[in-house]
């Protein structure tokens, strides 16, 4: 996996549940679930703005770039 | 148009569907009950129309004609099976673009069959030596050309189907 999601480290940073975070964004926890895994092809700048602005944290916080991933296992 | 319309008039296309079924069905029963020619009965009439070399070959006639029908019915069916999927709210599925392009390739398979067959068997029948074959010809008139256009912009519409599919898959997947 190239780019990695630490959302759930940042949640539980935070003390935030991932059900209170879903109903800020306004998707099912379902979806945050596979967001925080990092099965998920996107996310959207609105998603982001939402999760950063609830956790007080910024994208960078969230998302980490790792050199010699391949693309084709974060799908 | 919203969704139950669009099941509604699903509905009444797979009905018609059956419909014409039945007639190529009966159409051909016809054929072969009375030979090939041109038939009228009342206010129905079955009109066949063959190649000029292939006159006095009544069998080939019937066959070309039962083979062609025989790929339609095969299209057909297709298409009553993409009807009931569009009736059960399927409308960009594998299943739905299999069917289309199994209509697409019915129509292309009954041109093929109508062009290509008569001239192949009065060639078997002019190498088995009958005397009476002396010209073979090969025709494809507009209503082919036509035929086989409308069965290659199915082709196009179900590649389009396919693609509207994955673009909706990785939109799923956006979070």
């Amino acid at each position: 996996m190239t780019i990695l999601v630490h959302l759930d480290v940042v949640l539980a940073q935070r003390k935030v549940k991932s059900r209170e975070l879903a109903a800020h964004i306004g998707i099912t926890e379902q979806n945050l679930s596979l967001l925080k895994s990092g099965k998920v092809r996107g996310i959207r700048f609105a998603t982001l703005e939402r999760i950063c602005e609830y956790l007080q944290c910024q994208p960078g916080d969230l998302l980490e770039f790792r050199a010699g991933g391949d693309p084709e296992d974060s799908e | 148009m919203g969704s139950d319309t669009v099941v509604r008039r699903a509905r009444v296309l797979r009905y018609v569907l059956v419909l014409a079924m039945l007639v190529v069905v009966a159409a051909n029963a016809w054929l072969w009950w009375r030979g090939a020619g041109s038939y009228g009965a009342g206010w129905i009439a079955i009109y066949s129309e063959w190649p000029a070399d292939s006159q006095g070959h009544a069998w080939v006639q019937l066959l070309t004609a039962s083979l062609a029908s025989a790929l339609l019915l095969v299209g057909l069916y297709r298409l009553c099976r993409l009807m009931r999927l569009f009736e059960a709210g399927e409308f960009f599925s594998v299943a739905t673009a299999r069917h289309l392009r199994g209509f697409a390739l019915s129509l292309i398979g009954v041109v093929a069959v109508n062009t290509l067959v008569p001239p192949l068997l009065m060639l078997g029948l002019r190498l088995a030596g009958s005397a009476d074959v002396r010209e073979i010809s090969l025709q494809l008139d507009a209503s082919d050309l036509w035929t086989l256009l409308v069965g290659a912009l199915f082709f196009l519409v179900t590649s389009l189907m396919v693609e509207a599919r994955r673009l909706a898959e990785d939109a799923a997947q956006i979070i």
